[in-house]
């Protein structure tokens, strides 16, 4: 079953906060909520499938239901880390074409800004715990194992990963809701502290709290509504780990997802106006574009050295509200607002500085997990129509 | 605001493996210094983290057998913030094919290279767990 036109995106809300110590994370779930209701122009009674993850809190989609108050025939809480709510698009498009709901609901919210979380616990559940947890992997160190071997393999350095995130800065200054607004200069990411190496402090995205919402819904009810349509045209999604040691780490999964999505849609790399690229670390932007085919694996570097990034000068804009690395991180997951920002390009309605033009076929792709060790990539492409 | 270049060997506490049922004949080797693999008696492809059933294959009876310890970086971070001491996590290629994670002790953890030849050491954990296999630098 093809979604190819099948569903689309009515509904787009990012919350404004990026420190919220005096709300809880199910209120901002339903805040989110309703932020994109509004925006969509519809009400909570017209949700009938919902959508969540593990940020989720409780029994995740049956306590929030509970506590948002929905009457649903479909829910589906597929978890694949921050990348969920990439797969959630693709999902929704596949149960609305199935029949199984026709208007549905996605939240993400959390809060380990005020609250950091705790370390999960050494868990004999989990296959993989006793050979890996006595080692210490760290999202951040997990990624930069990445980095080291991309290194090692293609030349890649440390300018050029930084000039992934002076692209983001760039595009940051003109979100007024930016947690890290300022330009950054190559030699500022150099000259930030190593937090585990090669990746320095300004290579790792921002711990934000808050939150974002989507509403996807039937073709025909979307033409009911006043918003410019955003038509789900192709999604993929893969997950890819250790393989009982046959390891690679300079190959994501969006190596998969991306080609799954591209064949759906129906479209190509060069088709690509815009791309929102999670971007948890500079190197997770790197080889999701490699992995992609927005250029050859092992040339990523000298790509995002060239600005290809940077909207208005690039082959490539991406991340046009600053993304993980100056924007918004909530809940330590990217994905939802790689979605949002996407829809924004796609109705026109970024900022005019960073807005790209004509922008009528974007794509939001998304790795969540850990890089360094087990991760899901999910990969979405979306159309203006009209 | 690079690091210091020679941070010695970690001493913080490595987290206590918990083993199950299927990991059990792994972790009795550990404690006597021996490192396991899992090799399948249909494709004869080794792997790890050890499992009954093979991985690449799915056929039911993998077995455990030594591995020679001895294996080559294929890759290492130093981990210099989120936590109280710097340590270097990375994977090593196995002699045997497989790639492992695991931390390098036994040399200042800048010293280490990809590509640098290493060899298991067994290294204790909390409460008296199994010890955990890492590497060190191999001797010429």
């Amino acid at each position: 079953m093809s979604i190819r036109g099948k569903a689309y995106i009515v509904g787009a809300y990012e919350h404004p906060t990026r420190h919220a110590p005096d709300k809880s994370t199910p209120q901002l779930h339903a805040e989110c909520a309703l932020g994109a209701l509004a925006d969509a122009g519809l009400s909570l009674e017209d949700i009938d499938g919902y959508f969540c993850a593990g940020d989720a809190p409780g029994f995740g989609a049956l306590s929030m239901a509970d506590y948002m108050g929905l009457n649903l025939r479909h829910m589906d809480s597929t978890e694949t880390g921050g990348s969920s709510y990439i797969v959630h698009v693709a999902h929704a498009a596949e149960a609305i074409a199935a029949g199984r709901c026709s208007i549905a609901l996605i939240t993400l919210a959390g809060r380990p800004r005020s609250e950091p979380p705790r370390r999960a616990p050494s868990s004999a559940a989990s296959p993989e715990a006793d050979f890996e947890i006595p080692y210490g992997g760290l999202t951040s160190n997990l990624y930069a194992m990445c980095a080291a071997r991309h290194m090692y393999e293609f030349g890649t350095s440390s300018e050029q990963l930084a000039w992934i995130k002076v692209a983001a800065s760039s595009h940051a200054q003109y979100n007024p809701n930016a947690m890290l607004p300022e330009v950054v200069t190559v030699e500022q990411v150099l000259a930030s502290p190593m937090i585990a190496t090669p990746l320095h402090r300004l290579d790792c995205c921002v711990v934000s709290d808050g939150g974002g919402a989507l509403i996807v819904a039937a073709p025909e009810i979307a033409r009911t509504l006043k918003r410019p349509l955003v038509r789900v045209l192709g999604a993929g999604e893969a997950p890819k780990g250790p393989r009982g040691g046959a390891l690679d780490l300079t190959v994501s999964a969006a190596a998969w997802s991306g080609p799954q999505a591209f064949e759906a849609a129906g479209v190509a790399p060069a088709d690509i106006k815009y791309a929102s690229i999670y971007d948890s670390f500079t190197i997770t932007v790197l080889m999701q574009i490699e992995d992609l085919g927005f250029c050859k694996k092992g040339e990523g570097g000298r790509f995002v050295a060239d600005a290809n990034l940077i909207s208005g000068v690039g082959a490539l804009p991406f991340n046009t509200d600053g993304g993980g690395l100056c924007n918004n991180h909530p809940a330590n997951r990217g994905g939802i607002t790689k979605v949002i920002e996407a829809v924004r390009q796609l109705r026109g309605e970024a900022h005019p500085k960073v807005q790209v033009a004509n922008c009528d076929l974007a794509l939001a792709t998304g790795i969540g997990g850990a890089l360094g060790t087990r991760h899901g990539s999910a990969t979405l492409i979306l159309e203006r129509e009209g | 605001m690079d690091p210091p270049l020679k941070t010695p060997p970690t001493t913080r506490p490595i987290p206590a493996p918990l083993t199950n049922p299927e990991t059990k004949r792994f972790w009795d080797a550990a404690r006597e210094g021996r490192l396991m693999i899992g090799r399948c008696a249909a494709c004869r492809r080794a792997h790890y983290y050890p499992r009954s059933i093979c991985p690449f294959c799915f056929t039911d009876g993998a077995s455990l057998e030594p591995a020679s310890g001895l294996g080559t970086i294929y890759t290492l971070s130093i981990t210099y913030r989120g936590t109280p001491e710097p340590y270097a996590i990375g994977y090593v290629e196995l002699d045997e094919g497989p790639r492992i994670l695991t931390n390098f002790t036994g040399a200042a953890l800048e010293s280490f290279k990809i590509g640098d030849r290493v060899k298991v050491v067994f290294m204790p954990t909390e409460s008296g767990a199994p010890p955990a296999p890492m590497f060190a630098p191999a001797p010429d």
